[in-house]
């Protein structure tokens, strides 16, 4: 055998090892381990008639209500006002200009649905 | 909880959408909706204009358009304050109370309320008053509440430090005001009875307020002098003079000396007196008797006039205007008189004249010294005028421009005429006695009044006599008032004296069908008219008004506006108008009270 053919052989004989699953070092370690997985066996079937029959039952359980659908579950309770964001001040006047009313649109409402999870609504700068 | 918390709604337009004419206590939207028991006529005085600078323009769909006909909304880029009775609060679209001299509008988001002190003393250089004026921030609403209220000094200018008297009205009230409140016109407020109104009184001030209320650009406050409490020149005239004396008929005598008609005269010529007539002589130095009665007449002008006389101020277009009053009064009273007789039958009386006393020399009666007496018929003929005219002018001027002149005549002449003849037997056959009169010779009298009201008689009356026992008008005379019938001028000043009292007069009991005034009349702001007024006379009720309203800024003339005469016992109402300070209309001739929102 030339060199290069021996070469070449011992290099794939590295790859076959290195590609391996290891599934050839797992069964070793198994075969050696005290906590060896038995073998599967199928269960023993009863002979025909040995039991009586049975009726099957399944017990409905009906899913929590979303409302949106989209898995929010009504009703939103807000639990603090404190916690409300405002969007900056905006000015509204009378339509003779005599009255200025300064207000902050909503920006941030946190609430609760109904299963407790909170929900939060943010809104958009008032155009 | 949070009152301010605001919801998810959308927001298109808020303000005052009402807007029309108060009627006692409905307001009459545009498409004929109402809405009752929330602004009220009854009380308001004036009325103006309020707009902010810098205003949007107002834009709405055409299905908010079709939803404010529906509803009578009108949606406006300015509002209107009312003013009402003696108070000095402003009354916002009508309704809102502020406290507050003028609402000074600089810019939207920046309006002010000034209130002027209570108290208007003014310091000792009259450069400023004691107390600022304070500038309230209006109309700013937010979650919390803005309260900003800055005292700004009140600079004085015009009034002179020398005149006690000169000085800011010490209980200014708004009258008008520039629409952005920065130029404001108080004064005064009297009440008017006629019209149940407060109207301006004198004195007049013109508050500036000026300023962002920022450090770069703080408010200022500027109370100038318009006019003061007394205003206009005055010119008098009086040539009246009160003349005393005697009346006397003076013989128009000739003598002559004639040949004796006896023997017994010595050569004597004899004295022959013709009296052929005699004239009506007034004698100043005459000593009354009873043939000469005392006399005493005044006659004469007196005349008073003032001129541009201010009543009030507004603004037109934005230009400051006095509305200004003429009054002139003239009093003439004449008194002329003339009489005589002529003898158509001369009286002649032959005296005997005898030597005696180195010479000739009358004889005595009782020796048949008046040979012969011929009383004579004598016809006598005359005129006493007496008259007094009055003449009452009233003109009314804005800007300076006439807008309407009213006057009132009333003229009283009494004119005797004496005519007949004597045919008496007595010694004076040719003198008239003017005590008691003379069988034959008639005075026929007759004694005219009128009044008239813009040159038309309004009443009068004629009265005639005649007889031998009325006498001649020679018992005195002095001028007999019916427009000045308490003889306010003879007073003292006009201006003092009948500026304030004069409106007309009453007549005479028995002409006393009517009684008539004249007298400026201010209705509501930029509403002022000239009223010529009528009443029975003798306390009666009843009461017509006849007047010309003049409206400024335009839209309507001057021009007669009448009620018709009530029923007996009852009243007729005044007549009220009011201006639309948002549209400029003005509404004329109505029997209630009313004004524009």
């Amino acid at each position: 055998m030339a060199a290069g053919d021996s070469r070449r052989s011992s290099g794939a004989a590295m790859e076959s090892a290195r590609r391996a699953s290891g599934a050839a070092i797992a069964a070793d370690l198994r075969a050696l381990s005290k906590t060896n997985t038995e073998e599967r066996k199928l269960r023993t079937l009863s002979a025909r008639g040995a039991q009586p029959a049975k009726r099957g039952r399944g017990d409905w359980k009906a899913p929590a209500a979303t409302g949106t659908g989209g898995g929010i579950a009504s009703p939103l309770t807000e639990g603090s006002y404190a916690v409300r964001e405002f969007h900056p001040a905006r000015y509204l006047s009378s339509s003779d200009g005599l009255f200025v009313w300064q207000f902050e649109p909503p920006k941030k409402i946190v609430m609760a649905d109904a299963n407790d999870e909170e929900v939060i609504q943010l809104f958009a700068v008032p155009t | 909880m949070d009152e301010f918390s605001i919801n998810f709604g959308r927001h298109r337009i808020m303000g005052c959408p009402w807007h029309g004419l108060v009627r006692g206590s409905r307001l009459t939207l545009p498409g004929g909706q109402h809405k009752d028991g929330q602004w009220f006529a009854t009380t308001v005085r004036g009325s103006y204009r309020v707009a902010v600078p810098g205003v949007a323009p107002i834009a709405r769909t055409a299905e908010e358009t079709a939803y404010d006909a529906e509803q009578g909304h009108q949606w406006r880029t300015d509002a209107v304050i009312n003013l009402w009775s003696n108070d000095a609060a402003l009354m916002l679209y009508g309704r809102k109370n502020i406290q507050a001299a003028t609402l000074y509008a600089e810019a939207v988001g920046n309006c002010w309320a000034v209130a002027m002190p209570t108290n208007m003393a003014v310091n000792a250089g009259k450069t400023q008053l004691q107390q600022p004026a304070v500038f309230g921030r209006f109309g700013a609403l937010s979650f919390a509440p803005v309260e900003d209220e800055r005292p700004v000094t009140v600079t004085l200018s015009g009034y002179d430090p020398a005149d006690p008297q000169d000085r800011p009205n010490p209980s200014g009230r708004t009258w008008d005001s520039l629409p952005d409140g920065s130029q404001t016109i108080m004064g005064g407020a009297g009440y008017g009875a006629t019209h149940d109104l407060y109207v301006p009184t004198a004195a007049f001030d013109l508050l500036r307020v000026s300023g962002k209320g920022t450090p770069e650009s703080p408010f200022a406050a500027v109370l100038e002098k318009l006019s003061g409490a007394a205003s206009g020149s005055v010119t008098q005239t009086d040539t009246f003079q009160t003349w005393s004396g005697v009346t006397d008929w003076v013989p128009q005598i000739t003598e002559e000396w004639i040949a004796p008609l006896d023997s017994e005269s010595g050569g004597c010529e004899w004295l022959k007196v013709t009296v052929s007539g005699s004239a009506l002589e007034l004698d100043p130095d005459g000593i009354p008797s009873a043939v000469t009665p005392a006399l005493t007449y005044t006659s004469g002008v007196r005349e008073a006039k003032l001129l541009d006389n201010v009543i009030g101020w507004w603004f037109l277009d934005g230009a400051l205007q006095p509305i200004t009053v003429d009054i002139e009064y003239k009093l003439t009273a004449t008194f002329e008189t003339q009489g005589g007789s002529v003898g158509t039958v001369p009286q002649v009386r032959i005296s005997k004249y005898a030597p005696g006393g180195g010479g000739c020399a009358p004889v005595s009666a009782a020796n048949g010294g008046s040979y012969s007496f011929e009383p004579g018929v004598f016809t006598f003929s005359g005129t006493t005028v007496r008259s007094t005219t009055e003449r009452l002018i009233r003109r009314l001027k804005v800007g300076g421009t006439l807008i309407d002149t009213a006057e009132l005549v009333y003229e009283d002449i009494n004119t005797r005429v004496l005519s007949g003849s004597e045919n008496s037997s007595a010694e004076e056959a040719y003198r008239y006695n003017l005590v008691s009169g003379m069988p034959g010779v008639e005075v026929d009298s007759v004694w005219t009044r009128r009044l008239l009201v813009d040159g038309v008689e309004i009443d009068g009356d004629t009265v005639a006599e005649s007889g031998d026992t009325i006498g001649f008008g020679l018992n005195g005379f002095s001028p007999v008032r019916a427009i000045d019938s308490s003889n306010r001028f003879a007073g003292g000043d006009p201006v003092t004296y009948w500026l304030p009292l004069l409106t007309g007069g009453s007549l005479p009991p028995d002409i006393a069908t009517l009684k008539w005034f004249c007298s400026p009349q201010w209705l509501s702001n930029h509403l002022v008219c000239l009223l010529r007024q009528q009443a029975p006379y003798a306390g009666s009720s009843g009461r017509s008004f006849i007047y010309g309203a003049t409206a400024y800024p335009g839209g309507v003339s001057a021009g007669q506006i009448s009620s018709p005469a009530p029923s007996p016992g009852l009243s007729a109402p005044p007549l009220y108008g009011a201006h639309d300070p948002l549209t400029g209309a003005v509404l004329l001739g109505q029997s209630e009270k009313v004004t524009f929102v």
